[in-house]
């Protein structure tokens, strides 16, 4: 891994995201405070890129039971913030608001990887993780909130399989849940995940969002309408643009140029991430690495399908680019680790070395 | 690694997907974001004004003030309903019915709260708005008859547009809503009063502001009419005629109605154009309701019908004009015949039942011998005739520059074999000659015809408007500025007609239109009725067409008294010698 290729292609990532941000929402309010937590994040990266991930195993288990408490309290009536009817919000005072289910997925990632961390992870530790995920999946699934409980899913999903966990248990579990799905949802619910669809039939309702995104990517053109001149994004056509449709203001004013070089950027970052989980020697930290791939893989992948029509709509926020602090530190959190595990990598002696170390007869 | 696999596979399917969207529809979805965030917005333009010859403003435009508004964004508690009726003057229980209907059928639908505000209404009611969310005042362009209530069948009046009319006028720009002319002048020059509309492209955001507007054409003000008509002659027909319908209220105890035509005798043009009773045109301008225009149709003498140009009954003895130059065409007789009126003639009477003993052709047209039309009739025959009153203006319309003219009905034998199933009987024609029986003539019909003789058998269209002038003060159109036909008839047979005429007025029948300052030439006309249900007591139409002066003839005045009873002489007669003594005594009306 190159550490310049992460943190350029990350500087990158970032700065379309706040520009998209900035443009769609202003400077006073969010344009601003998610400059405060690119800093914060940029800076929480830094920090963890020093550590490798090994070092910091021990708070796994404090971590994910921190977490699991607070989004417990989110859902006490009273502590927890309601906002458009799902209660998602931990209000810390001065701290400004924290989303705990963001801070989950990171605790998840951690406790899956202490979890699997064994040579060849049988029966017990799959039900083991299964049972961590079980845990933050239903309180966030409380919320309710079935983007993250979603990413939640795709974490342990893809852990497991990277870890070799038993397939048959995998399939299993992908199988019921799939099967399951019907019944437990709402109704409402199930309206929004298929109305992606046929988002015609209700243009002014579920639709809405899908017809007027795709409407927004698509007057973009090849180089865009230009920033701060998208007639649908800077007039409220697509509600709310600055959160998990900020790709449509992407799309509308940096045009096809914009969306290729975000996929493009997007690649770039993921390729050097997923070089550092295949080659990290140690198998916690490679499990981290996967974790954290997956969880920016995802995010990233599901929430672009969804603004073009290719997915349903479910709360699945852009890494990097979403206006959003909880979301914003996570990630770059999540890289540092990352960074830290590569760097603590390079810098141990290679094998060729110790075994020329090893070997009296080498010299 | 398979997951990565799984995630260059989605990567790649964006990728083309981006591609897709936004090169390959690009311009679908860019024209459907645009349609759906810019929309057009048209603006009526000032609608053209009407003057009369003398230059004097008869209709204009005024702002009219409407309080609209959503009716589920505008606060309706018992408070505010009470004083929103108050401010708009309107009873707070019918307000609130209306409100509840609207909110029911679509409370997201403009809704107009109230219309046709007065001043201080306007006053209170944008404080109203300052207050209260939801609520707006539209300020429209309603119809000012600067000129007074007079000739009000003539101007016409405005109206929202019908869905039958907007399905013939959409090609021509009409839209939903439009007001366009329904009646008089306003119907039938809508075309030229209305210009042609403003278009704005307005950007709106998603909540409904509007974002930016940019005006694409601005809206072209409408033509101008000129009239011919002669406000101030207007007037005094107007009161004219009134006196007389007053009298013959008075004298019969019954409702008539009349109508006058004053032509110029050589272009058609109209300089007055009355027909009484007449309406009020300014609820139609804001808006008639239903209980008002039920109640002007139940009004006995049809206000509603303009006369002039609509009622259509026989003309008597002023068809005699036509029959007398029909025979004098066809050199049955000529300007020195002398005929012998034994009072009748087979089995139809002379209105002079002892007979008018021997009488010449002028005194036959002065005394309106009926005697002798019944034998140039019977000499003529009925197809003769009919061609001729046909090439004379009769029996289709004049062309005159209003909606709904009547054409009338010109029996021939044909006519009546088909409508009313007999053949045609030397009675008819009988009838038929001194303008009896199956024929009806409209007033203005009658006044071509007399204009016919007047100028020597030019055939005139007759027209209200002389000139259309944009708004650049180009001429556009000039109706009936060029006369229709003329007659291939010896001058000198119009001067024999011409001097029965005189002989009228001189010692015949019409001698109370003998005015002092011009010499009057007239013809008059009494038709019988026979009690009807309309006409219980069966009393008399009555006639007056006349032009002046005699020897260079300008003037047509016809004048027509519905149900009058009486004669043409006694009942018209009077009223067309105010008219001229107005347009040729001190007043010097005739310029």
């Amino acid at each position: 891994m190159s550490s310049r290729a992460v943190v350029c292609s990350l500087l990158g990532l970032i700065t379309i995201g706040w520009l998209a941000v900035w443009s769609s929402a202003g400077w006073a309010a969010e344009g601003s405070r998610q400059l405060t937590h690119i800093v914060i994040g940029l800076g929480l990266l830094g920090l963890c890129s020093q550590s490798r991930p090994l070092a910091i195993r021990w708070m796994a288990l404090p971590y994910y039971l921190a977490s699991a408490l607070a989004l417990l309290l989110v859902l006490l009536p009273g502590v927890g913030q309601t906002v458009n009817g799902s209660q998602r919000w931990l209000s810390l005072g001065p701290l400004g608001t924290w989303q705990p289910s963001e801070f989950a997925k990171l605790a998840l990632i951690l406790i899956l990887a202490r979890v699997y961390q064994g040579r060849s992870p049988g029966w017990g530790a799959f039900l083991t993780a299964g049972g961590c995920t079980a845990v933050l999946f239903g309180l966030i699934a409380k919320q309710p909130d079935l983007g993250t409980a979603l990413v939640l899913g795709a974490i342990f999903t893809g852990m497991s399989w990277v870890a070799g966990a038993p397939a048959l248990g995998l399939f299993a579990l992908l199988g019921g849940g799939a099967a399951l799905a019907p019944f437990v949802l709402h109704d409402y619910q199930k309206n929004r995940l298929l109305i992606f669809l046929h988002p015609e039939t209700d243009p002014r309702g579920l639709g809405y969002h899908i017809t007027q995104s795709q409407l927004a990517i698509g007057s973009g053109g090849w180089v865009g309408q230009g920033l701060g001149q998208g007639a649908l994004s800077q007039n409220g056509f697509v509600p709310e643009n600055w959160t998990d449709f900020v790709f449509s203001v992407i799309g509308e004013e940096l045009g096809l140029l914009g969306a290729w070089g975000l996929l493009a950027l997007g690649a770039l970052l993921a390729i050097q991430l997923l070089r550092v989980s295949w080659s990290c020697r140690d198998r916690y930290e490679s499990l981290v690495c996967s974790g954290v791939c997956t969880l920016l893989g995802f995010q990233g992948l599901v929430n672009l399908c969804m603004t073009v029509g290719l997915a349903p709509v479910v709360g699945i926020p852009l890494p990097f680019c979403t206006y959003g602090g909880s979301a914003m530190l996570i990630n770059l959190v999540g890289v540092g680790l990352i960074m830290g595990a590569a760097h603590a990598d390079n810098t141990a002696p290679k094998l060729q070395e110790l075994l020329k170390k090893t070997d009296p007869e080498a010299d | 690694m398979s997951l990565a696999g799984l995630g260059t596979l989605v990567m790649g399917i964006l990728a083309g997907r981006f591609y897709q969207l936004q090169v390959l529809k690009h311009h679908e979805l860019l024209h459907k974001a645009q349609s759906n965030s810019v929309f057009t917005e048209y603006k009526t333009a000032p609608r053209g004004r009407i003057w009369d010859r003398q230059g004097k403003l008869l209709v204009t435009n005024e702002p009219e003030f409407q309080l609209e508004g959503i009716p589920a964004e505008v606060p309706h508690d018992r408070k505010q309903l009470q004083i929103l009726a108050q401010t708009t003057g309107q009873a707070p229980h019918k307000l609130k019915a209306r409100i509840d209907k609207a909110l029911k059928n679509g409370p997201l639908e403009p809704f107009v709260f109230a219309r046709a505000l007065t001043t201080p209404q306007v006053v209170a009611t944008t404080k109203l708005i300052a207050q209260t969310k939801g609520l707006h005042l539209v300020i429209r362009e309603r119809r000012r008859f600067a000129g007074g209530l007079h000739a009000t069948h003539s101007l016409g009046y405005m109206g929202e547009i019908t869905a039958e009319e907007l399905k013939e006028l959409r090609p021509l720009g009409y839209m939903g809503l439009d007001r366009i002319g329904k009646e008089g002048l306003e119907r039938t020059y809508d075309r030229w009063l209305r210009g042609y509309k403003g278009v704005s492209r307005i950007s709106i955001d998603a909540l409904g502001r509007t974002a930016k507007t940019a005006e694409v054409r601005p809206p072209k003000p409408g033509c101008d009419l000129h009239l011919a008509l002669d406000w101030e002659l207007q007037k005094v027909a107007e009161a004219a005629l009134q006196e007389m319908l007053t009298q013959l209220k008075t004298e019969n105890q019954e409702f008539s109605g009349g109508s006058v035509v004053v032509m110029e005798a050589q272009t058609g043009a109209v300089r007055a154009l009355v027909s009484l009773p007449q309406y009020d045109p300014r609820p139609f301008a804001r808006g008639i309701t239903q209980k008002e225009y039920t109640h002007l149709l139940n009004q006995p003498g049809l206000p509603l019908l303009h006369r002039a140009v609509q009622t259509i009954a026989s003309p008597g003895s002023t068809f005699k004009l036509v029959t007398s130059s029909a025979a004098l065409s066809h050199g049955l007789c000529s300007a020195g015949s002398v005929f012998y009126c034994g009072g009748s003639y087979a089995g139809a009477n002379c209105f002079v039942t002892s007979g008018h003993g021997s009488i010449g052709f002028e005194g036959s047209l002065a005394h309106s011998c009926d005697v002798v039309y019944y034998m140039l009739g019977v000499k003529l025959g009925v197809e003769r005739l009919s061609a001729h009153s046909k090439a004379m203006g009769l029996g289709h319309s004049t062309g005159l520059d209003l909606p709904g003219e009547s054409e009338g009905i010109l029996p021939t034998a044909a006519w009546k074999w088909k409508n009313v199933g007999d053949k045609w009987y030397e009675g008819d024609t009988v009838n038929f000659s001194i303008g009896q029986g199956f024929l009806l003539v409209t007033p203005i019909q009658m006044a071509v015809v007399t204009a016919a003789v007047a100028n020597g058998g030019k055939i005139v269209q007759p027209h209200l408007v002389q000139q259309v002038v944009s708004y650049q003060g180009r001429v556009m159109a000039r109706p009936g500025f060029k006369p229709l036909r003329r007659l291939k008839l010896a001058g000198n047979l119009w001067a024999a007609v011409r001097q029965g005429m005189r002989g009228a007025v001189l010692y015949g029948t019409g001698g109370a239109a003998n005015s002092e300052y011009v010499h009057v030439a007239a013809k008059t006309g009494t038709v019988e009725n026979s009690p009807s249900s309309e006409n219980t007591h069966g009393r008399n139409h009555t006639w007056f067409v006349s032009f002046a002066p005699y020897e260079h003839p300008e003037i047509v005045v016809v004048v027509m008294c519905e149900k009058s009873g009486g004669y043409g002489g006694s009942r018209c007669a009077p009223v067309a010698r105010k008219i001229y003594d107005y347009l040729y005594g001190p007043t010097k009306g005739i310029r």
